[in-house]
């Protein structure tokens, strides 16, 4: 599925070709067709050929929901330091401890990687000073009243 | 020596010091008419400015139809300006505007109307374009505080307001930036 192009909107911006790096400061919100993610700070990098390779998301904390393509409810995640991964394959990592839920099923852990695509999420505890662990909660589905 | 004498051969002085030098093709300057006196000290037409540095090496050109200078204000003032920007090593900036002009010995200037900074690299084209640029060539900086335009080879940013370090590459867009990458 093509996705559209990455867009931003923020107080301000600075763009450096040299590096080819631009960051976008305050109030940032990131859209992607039904993609969103909000932020303090983005940094978004680019590759050698100047393609988007990367967003680096800094917020109090940096918020993320996309919707699934089955039409599902609404996946949503939050941690203090994002980094977004535009394709190859498209998936967002949330560091320092972060969130994800969809409905009532949610996962928490040091360092969570979600792939958008595959709607497949794995979460890891590891981390110096990180709690360690990883929490999953997941309710079954309600089985429909016959 | 009457009065029209006095103000041609201080404007060729003039011209002699300045940045912008003497470019190769001689800049054939005429007095003004009497209606602008007072105002308009002489004009060039069909113009060339080329300045080198001490090794020769081309850092500014500016060419235009027509340019107006006007000695109370120190003031040069120029009907569609082309100008190349040579920085050291790298490919030059091109722009162009409806009008420009420029004081202080040619060490600032402003961009009005249709303002465009171009700088094609390897990687792709880069643009600056806005109604009004503040410029100091020799810095190579530019700034506006209107509405500005920065796209790059995957990118495309609009906002209120921009400064422009035009050989660092960098650009700070002010207020109300709103981007696409691709």
């Amino acid at each position: 599925q093509t996705r559209g192009p990455v867009q931003l909107e923020a107080d301000t911006a600075e763009v450096s070709d040299a590096d080819g790096l631009s960051i976008y400061r305050g109030n940032v919100v990131l859209t992607r067709d039904d993609t969103r993610i909000t932020g303090d700070v983005m940094r978004v990098y680019t590759d050698s050929e100047r393609e988007l390779q990367r967003i680096e998301v800094e917020g109090n904390p940096a918020t993320y929901r996309d919707i699934p393509l089955d039409g599902g409810a609404p996946r949503r995640a939050e941690s203090p330091i994002m980094e977004y991964y535009a394709a190859n394959p498209e998936r967002i990592i949330l560091r320092s401890g972060g969130r994800l839920w969809q409905g009532d099923n949610e996962v928490t852990g040091e360092t969570i990687t979600h792939f958008v695509a595959e709607g497949r999420t794995v979460a890891d505890g590891s981390s110096a000073g990180g709690s360690g662990r990883v929490n999953v909660t997941v309710f079954p589905e309600q089985e429909s009243e016959e | 020596m009457t009065r029209h004498m006095i103000a041609f051969a201080a404007l060729v002085f003039m011209l002699a010091v300045t940045w912008w030098g003497f470019g190769e093709r001689e800049v054939a300057l005429e007095p003004a008419d009497e209606s602008t006196e007072d105002l308009l000290t002489a004009y060039a037409t069909d113009f060339v400015i080329l300045r080198t540095n001490d090794k020769g090496v081309a850092e500014f050109q500016l060419e235009a139809p027509i340019g107006r200078y006007f000695e109370n204000q120190d003031l040069w003032q120029i009907d569609e300006p082309q100008w190349h920007m040579y920085p050291e090593d790298e490919p030059a900036w091109v722009g162009s505007a409806d009008i420009g002009q420029s004081w202080a010995g040619g060490e600032e200037a402003e961009l009005i109307g249709n303002v465009k900074l171009t700088q094609v690299l390897p990687e792709g084209t880069r643009q600056l374009t806005s109604e009004r640029f503040f410029l100091q060539p020799k810095a190579q900086y530019a700034e506006t505080n209107d509405p500005v335009r920065l796209t790059g080879p995957t990118y495309e940013i609009t906002a209120i307001g921009a400064r422009a370090w035009l050989d660092e590459k960098r650009t700070e867009l002010l207020n109300e930036a709103r981007g696409q990458h691709d």
